[in-house]
């Protein structure tokens, strides 16, 4: 027994050390239960969306943004952490995480508060996503999705190196925002777990390794997925 | 000229040297070159966009053209080159291909066979451009004027740097790809195996020779043919050049064998689509690329410029470990310490302050134990380099000349590719080249130098081109200069 918990420590010593930003991965993890968990107990962000609880709105939102772009950016978070010391790796990771957000907290203000009008709203969402299709196969897009890996070896030694690395991840982040943002819309319309999924597959979809890397970037088959998604829904909108 | 080979049925690829020294028959294979040229300029007005993919500037424009916007989504594949990935050889191995056939096609003859220029052998000779290529006779469609004036001097032409020519850096290397945070270096470059690539450095050959004989064949002076993507199809000489460079693919794979290559599925299954013979477009997945066997040609010669040491690693060195110590796997390099925005404009000397103890630093510096020392130049970026490359040395003793000191030297950045990566659009957006050095036996070296305390690297960037050293470097920078072991 005693043996099997010290090759499980090892192998996870290994892991982390291989793998430093897991807590990222971790992070995202959290946010999916706490989502899920929020939701199956009755909790609704319809509440969140009235007057002064706005701001919970927003968190809430965050917690999906967590929850699905985090595990999108740990590759970077990976590559900076392996630019920078030892010593300094969590610190590296933990700087371009919180630089990471920043531009989705900007986005998630305005996207709360416009949105809130058809908060629920199944046609919004059916609209959201048509918007997400065709944007998805965006010229522009795709080649601001080419450059979200686009990071800067930084600074190594103070606090210019914090400073590095909260630039690199405000800028993954605004690339980032740049390209999810129409996935992640209708999820400011309608919290359901479904959507969160269906949204962060069309995502991994684009972005898992394969052949001819540099064509997967606005592939038709994840617009129809969307496009799909978006008939579905409005399907629901009229039936129920 | 029948370039065949009786015993194998497959063409041979020839040493352009061999080719000369044969004489008569040998000289119709670069006869029958220039005549193809000629008859592929005749397809194209010379003016617009070139529109038979069996013209020379429709060929050309597949690696790039001036005043085409580069896309790899063009429908005519223009400005597709794939640098500064593991995808560099490959992608160059079936543009090679479909131009030879395509060349075979003007000339009637699927037994012409591209001829390749192997600068790297040991004589100064052998460096020197063939003199078929510097005669500027009338007419001559081997000859371009847009080169470097000392190299394609038609009577007395400098030869390549021994240094900047030599492929053994590149050969002794065992790997050949590395994901990007993987700080080492690799034969054929960095792993791309998704839509969203990080930063990654060049493949060893890929920077030598392959950038190097680009930039000092072109020069900067201004910049000729071969020293810019745009413009490098255009020289005869490039489809010799990367005829060698592919050979040297070959060399590698005759060493390290082909359980070497990379399995990833993203790899071997990437498709390029060329045109062929007829003019038709064809496709081949880089599986089908991997025997050149395949393709039907073989190189007169495979073998190194220098017998390839047992284990990866600096020449001397790798042979000094024990084999059961050069079997453990090694870990990824970690930063033991880097410096900042360093500008090539001159001759520049940075410190890099090392994070690990002196004494940790020069005890793991010591030949016998398996550590490995890499030195990277990150992020360079310039959009007017003054010279074809940069030469990078370690404790360079102050007010001496960097070529009296080979034992320091860690390696030259080629210009080659650094504007293009510095450009907006470019993958990365701008975020320009990286390069990386083992330098274990130049660690080796200065541990072995009593005067140095083990606590600060000092990094001297020298501006240099044909005939060595140069004042100015231009506009060129280094984001940083760090320093790895593992």
């Amino acid at each position: 027994m005693i043996e099997a918990g010290s090759i499980a420590h090892e192998a996870w010593r290994r892991y982390t050390s291989r793998e430093p930003q897991w807590w990222l991965l971790a992070a995202a993890a959290a946010g999916w239960i706490g989502l899920v968990s929020v939701l199956a107990l009755g909790g609704h962000a319809d509440a969140t969306h009235q007057g002064s609880a706005s701001w919970i709105a927003l968190a809430g939102w965050m917690t999906m943004v967590v929850a699905m772009m985090l595990p999108f950016t740990s590759k970077e978070a990976r590559w900076l952490a392996s630019r920078s010391l030892p010593s300094r790796r969590q610190r590296a990771i933990a700087a371009f995480g919180a630089g990471f957000l920043l531009p989705w907290i900007a986005v998630g203000a305005v996207a709360v508060a416009a949105l809130a009008p058809l908060h629920g709203e199944l046609v919004g969402v059916a609209g959201a996503l048509t918007v997400a299709a065709a944007w998805h196969m965006a010229p522009v897009r795709r080649r601001v999705l080419r450059r979200c890996g686009a990071v800067r070896a930084p600074a190594v030694q103070g606090w210019s190196a914090v400073a590095d690395c909260i630039r690199c991840g405000v800028l993954a982040g605004a690339r980032c925002v740049a390209t999810c943002w129409a996935v992640m819309v209708p999820m400011a319309i309608v919290h359901h777990p479904g959507l969160m999924a269906g949204a962060m597959l069309v995502v991994a979809s684009e972005r898992r390794a394969g052949p001819n890397p540099e064509q997967r970037a606005g592939r038709p088959v994840e617009a129809l997925w969307l496009a799909g998604g978006a008939a579905v829904t409005a399907l629901l909108a009229v039936t129920v | 000229m029948t370039n065949g080979s009786p015993d194998t049925g497959l063409r041979i690829r020839r040493d352009v040297q061999s080719l000369i020294a044969e004489g008569d028959a040998g000289l119709q294979v670069l006869d029958d070159y220039g005549a193809a040229i000629i008859a592929m300029k005749e397809l194209d007005s010379a003016a617009g966009p070139p529109r038979n993919p069996r013209s020379w500037r429709f060929q050309a424009a597949i690696h790039g053209l001036t005043g085409l916007r580069p896309s790899i989504d063009h429908p005519q594949h223009w400005a597709s080159c794939r640098h500064n990935s593991w995808f560099f050889l490959p992608w160059h191995r079936m543009y090679l291909y479909c131009f030879e056939r395509i060349v075979q096609s003007h000339l009637g003859d699927d037994s012409w066979a591209l001829p390749y220029w192997d600068y790297t052998k040991a004589s100064a000779s052998s460096r020197i451009l063939p003199a078929p290529f510097r005669t500027p006779a009338t007419g001559n469609p081997l000859h371009v004027a847009e080169r470097d004036l000392r190299i394609n001097h038609e009577s007395a032409p400098e030869p390549l740097d021994a240094e900047e020519a030599d492929a053994m850096p590149a050969l002794r290397i065992d790997t050949f790809a590395l994901p990007a945070q993987n700080a080492a270096s690799s034969f054929g470059g960095g792993v791309v195996e998704d839509v969203v690539p990080t930063a990654r450095a060049r493949g060893s050959v890929e920077l030598q020779p392959h950038g190097l004989v680009h930039g000092a064949v072109g020069g900067e002076d201004p910049p000729g043919f071969m020293s810019r993507f745009e413009t490098a199809a255009l020289d005869p000489i490039f489809w010799l050049h990367h005829s060698n460079i592919d050979r040297l693919w070959d060399v590698w794979l005759r060493r390290w064998g082909v359980d070497a290559l990379p399995d990833a599925t993203a790899w071997l299954d990437t498709e390029y689509e060329f045109f062929d013979a007829d003019g038709n477009r064809t496709k081949r997945t880089i599986r089908a690329l991997l025997d050149s066997a395949e393709l039907g040609y073989a190189y007169e010669s495979t073998d190194p410029p220098r017998p390839i040491p047992v284990q990866p690693g600096p020449e001397g060195l790798a042979l000094a470990f024990p084999e059961e110590e050069a079997l453990v796997p090694m870990a990824d390099p970690e930063l033991v310490g880097a410096t900042e925005d360093v500008p090539f404009a001159e001759r520049v000397e940075v410190g890099i302050e090392l994070a690990r103890p002196p004494e940790a630093v020069l005890a793991a510096a010591a030949i016998t134990e398996p550590t490995r020392w890499f030195l990277r130049v990150e992020d360079v970026v310039g959009e007017h380099p003054a010279v074809s490359r940069y030469d990078v040395y370690l404790n360079l003793p102050a007010g001496h000349r960097a070529a009296d000191h080979p034992e320091l030297r860690a390696g030259s950045i080629a210009t080659f590719g650094i504007p293009e990566a510095s450009q907006p659009q470019a993958e990365h957006g701008g975020l320009g080249l990286t390069d990386v050095f083992e330098v274990t036996d130049v660690m080796a070296a200065l541990r072995d130098d009593f005067s140095w305390d083990g606590s600060t690297l000092h990094v001297t960037v020298v501006p240099a081109g044909v005939g060595g050293e140069a004042e100015r470097g231009g506009d060129v920078r280094a984001g940083r200069i760090s320093i790895y072991a593992g």
